[in-house]
């Protein structure tokens, strides 16, 4: 028996790497795969028989055998991946996106940070790509249905990146608590302003996946000229390129983003989308 | 006045390993008077000094680790020339610790009770894994925008995965492990998916299928992550049962692993730091384990530890650590032909590694010519070749190793002072070959790592300094202290070389890359809460004595003792590892990017 278990303990890597081979046929990662099996799992299961004996080292070899058998079943299952940015381009004047943020004005959160000495800064974050011969992006943001700025030069917060051609930054606007704590949800619209002719698809309003998003509903749509519409599939047409997590709907939002400042510190103290 | 020992631990007399005159001089006083030294000359002269020293008085202790660190390393080189200096001219056979014998163990409890302990730190392992996965991960929640200058989303540098948010990073391991499954192309391989990380990913697709029925790839990365955690647990229970010789010992080596900051931080996320944190305490363990280098094992033993090391170092480029270590630790105390079958067997892995990755970026697996093959399996003739004449040969090839490892050393040491310059191309090859990361290859490279460890800034100290205390709170750090008066000095000197290796890694990085890494330096967690355990040890003995003294009831004095215990370790490790659960990313964002230093 001894014997047997010593043989096993030897030449198990023979039967896995056939298993491998027969698994990956002719496909390059044959040879990866090979090289850990020889090279990790070998050497792992000679250590383990060394340590506690021919038995351990069988079982680790039998375990081995199997994981590496387990690729005969084919690929294992592709990643699942959401989208961590997406865009939507305005196409033309009569265009808009809207984000609404359910301010959690009645929880004990919210009582405990205004609650503090220092009076916290409040503003509205928006993320927007323009062309670079645009010097603003000017887009009108109106909160609650009330015209309240142009983003532009002075509102932008944090830039991103900027390529040849165009540049991609935070804007941000202050709002006041009194504002904020209205009974009704936070509904911020953005469109392109409409005393000035764009080309299409010269400004963007980011967006992405959406983790915890304040609506139970949709929180952002999109107006394309004659109806509004909260399907994420119609806000960003790129997000059929990514997948749902299993057993749910894709969910996307626009990065328009609430956000608490710190006016001692300047660091973020809450934010919600 | 009841006895203070813990139950199931072995007093053994002091002076029980020895005072062989021709032991290895004790580097840690030396390494502290360097460093001291170097540390009052740079204060001294450098017009950056009262800038740092000004931020506050927890600077200056920062301040110190730095110079002991080079203190340190100085103090070793200088034993490792003696060594290698004696072989060569005396033909010893590379060591000069008498006592090289194996340790002496505490009395055997029954079996039972390592099952008990590991079935309790894997409870452990799982809980605090199952609380810190998704949502809860620490690299994620870290990510999000803590200030006005930060340009990320609400939800972080983050990349979403089976509907979890991963901090972004683990885009890249996703691609490996796409390319280990078969699924993506191995020519990308390259840049951000490193190829030192292919042993990591390639485990990941080992349990891929297996894990299939709870979600796509998120899952497999969680279960690697917490294996490789509950086997980092488990190697540290044993190593600290032994340098402790305490049961108890190597229980609170392994709780300290199950709570650490560094495991908790990234379980959660598809990156190859816990299973390199795993990696490094399991080729420790076995090392020791199978007494690799030292008498009563060969060259099957040698030949074990240095291969698994090589692929291990493959999860996230740690071969530096693992040469370091042993360098530090075992040169002077086992044979320098068995430290060179070692460190070939190592290499010949990493090595291969590479060669492999070239021939499967090419295409076709089958079609592959005899002299690509012959290419790939050279090193494995060599290795084979080495090892029949160094071990077929006698004492005299230590002679021979030392007399060549003189002459290079000398070789080096005259280039990269007359032409530097030339140093940089073999240097930036021999980078490349480890499957270091490739991205850092422009960044100055080697000689300006160098250059900056022996003449350093104030400012670089301090932003060491700072990168031990993000890796390890300062409870560890008052525990450690007090425990390497608490284990036998063979052991303080294992947990000096296991945790000034991973120093050493961390200032090599930071310099590099001009940014900081407690990730790094939490590699050098095996040193650290081993010597923390002992410290705990010690911790019981004080209170257990003083409690017995005063405390009208004695019978209760080992709870009081356990509970002081227990309440140090929660302060030391579980509140730094777990306050982000309660709202408090203090002791997380540290560990992440050092903002509030």
């Amino acid at each position: 028996m001894d014997r047997l278990l010593r043989a096993w303990i030897i030449g198990w890597p023979l039967l896995g790497l056939a298993t491998v081979a027969v698994a990956h046929g002719n496909r390059p990662v044959l040879w990866l795969t090979s090289f850990f099996t020889v090279a990790l799992l070998w050497p792992a299961t000679l250590a383990a028989a060394r340590l506690a004996g021919a038995g351990a080292g069988a079982a680790g070899g039998a375990v081995c055998c199997a994981l590496l058998a387990t690729h005969l079943m084919g690929l294992p299952p592709a990643p699942a991946i959401q989208p961590p940015q997406l865009e939507r381009r305005f196409q033309g004047q009569g265009d808009a996106v809207r984000h609404t943020i359910v301010v959690p004005t009645q929880s004990a959160e919210w009582r405990r940070l205004w609650a503090q000495e220092t009076r916290l800064e409040a503003y509205l974050y928006i993320r927007v790509a323009h062309q670079l011969d645009l010097a603003d992006p000017l887009l009108v943001v109106r909160v609650r249905g009330r015209e309240t700025s142009y983003l532009s030069a002075q509102t932008r917060a944090a830039g991103i990146g900027r390529s040849e051609t165009e540049r991609d930054d935070w804007h941000r606007l202050r709002i006041d608590r009194t504002a904020l704590e209205e009974a009704t949800p936070l509904v911020v619209e953005v469109a392109p302003p409409t005393d000035r002719a764009l080309g299409s698809g010269t400004i963007a309003v980011f967006g992405g996946y959406s983790l915890r998003a304040t609506p139970s509903h949709a929180a952002s749509a999109y107006f394309d000229g004659s109806r509004w519409t909260d399907d994420p599939a119609a806000i960003f047409p790129e997000l059929d390129q990514w997948q749902a997590p299993a057993g749910q709907t894709l969910r996307a939002r626009l990065f328009i983003e609430l956000r608490l400042v710190d006016p001692e510190t300047r660091r973020f103290v809450a934010l919600y989308y | 006045m009841a006895s203070s020992a813990l139950p199931g631990h072995t007093r053994v007399a002091r002076g029980a390993y020895g005072r062989a005159a021709s032991r290895p001089p004790f580097r840690l006083p030396a390494a502290i008077a360097v460093g001291a030294i170097l540390l009052a000359s740079v204060l001294a002269v450098s017009p950056e000094a009262e800038a740092v020293v000004s931020r506050g008085p927890g600077v200056w202790v920062g301040l110190l680790f730095f110079p002991v660190l080079v203190g340190y390393l100085l103090a070793t080189l200088a034993g490792v020339m003696h060594v290698i200096w004696l072989a060569a001219v005396t033909a010893r056979p590379g060591t000069v610790e008498a006592a090289a014998r194996p340790d002496e163990l505490p009395a055997p409890p029954h079996p039972a009770v390592h099952v008990v302990a590991a079935l309790c730190l894997a409870a452990l392992v799982a809980l605090e894994g199952a609380s810190h996965l998704g949502e809860n991960s620490g690299a994620w929640r870290t990510s999000r925008p803590v200030d006005e200058r930060d340009n990320a989303s609400a939800d972080g540098h983050v990349f979403f995965i089976d509907g979890q948010p991963v901090q972004e990073d683990s885009q890249f391991f996703i691609g490996g492990a796409g390319i280990l499954t078969g699924r993506l192309s191995p020519d990308l391989y390259s840049g951000w998916i490193r190829s030192g990380r292919g042993a990591y990913v390639f485990l990941v697709g080992l349990v891929a299928r297996v894990t299939a029925p709870f979600g796509t790839t998120y899952p497999a990365f969680v279960a690697v992550n917490l294996l490789a955690w509950l086997g980092a647990t488990l190697a540290l229970y044993d190593l600290g049962r032994v340098a402790c010789r305490s049961v108890w010992g190597g229980l609170l080596a392994g709780a300290l692993t199950a709570t650490g900051i560094g495991f908790t931080f990234t379980a959660g996320a598809a990156v190859a730091n816990v299973a390199g944190y795993g990696a490094v305490a399991v080729v420790f363990w076995l090392m020791w384990r199978l007494r690799a280098l030292l008498p009563g094992s060969g060259l099957r033993e040698d030949l074990i530890a240095g291969s698994v090391a090589g692929t291990l170092a493959l999860v996230n480029s740690l071969t530096p650590v693992f040469l370091l270590f042993v360098g530090m630790y075992y040169v002077g105390r086992a044979e320098l032909r068995r430290i060179l079958t070692w460190v070939s067997g190592l290499a010949v892995v990493v090595v291969i590694w590479g060669r492999l990755l070239d021939l499967a970026a090419r295409g076709d697996a089958v079609y592959v010519t005899v002299s690509e093959v012959a290419h790939v399996l050279a090193p494995v003739l060599a290795l084979a070749v080495l090892c029949a004449l160094i071990h077929r040969a006698g004492q005299w090839v230590n002679r021979v190793i030392a007399i060549v490892a003189l002459a290079s050393l000398g070789s080096l040491a005259s280039v990269s002072w007359l032409a530097p310059s030339a140093m940089q191309g073999p240097l930036d090859r021999l980078y490349t070959v480890a499957h270091l990361p490739e991205y850092l290859l422009d960044a100055g490279g080697a000689l300006g790592v160098f250059k900056v460890l022996f003449t350093p800034s104030p400012e670089a100290a301090w932003q060491f300094g700072a990168n031990v205390f993000a890796a390890f709170p300062a409870g560890i750090w008052a525990l450690a202290a007090l425990g390497a008066f608490g284990i036998p000095r063979r052991w303080v000197e294992w947990c000096a070389a296991a945790a000034v290796s991973s120093g050493l890694v961390t200032f090599g990085m930071n310099a590099l890359s001009a940014s900081n890494h407690p990730r790094l330096m939490y590699l050098a967690f095996p040193g650290v809460y081993i010597l923390a355990a002992g410290g705990l040890l010690i911790v019981y003995r004080l209170v257990a004595c003083t409690a017995g003294s005063l405390w009208p009831f004695g019978r209760f004095m080992p709870m009081v003792a356990g509970a002081v215990v227990v309440l140090c370790l929660v302060i030391a490790t579980s509140i730094p590892a777990n306050a982000g659960l309660m709202g408090n990313s203090w002791f997380d964002e540290q560990f992440h990017w050092l903002s509030q230093l």
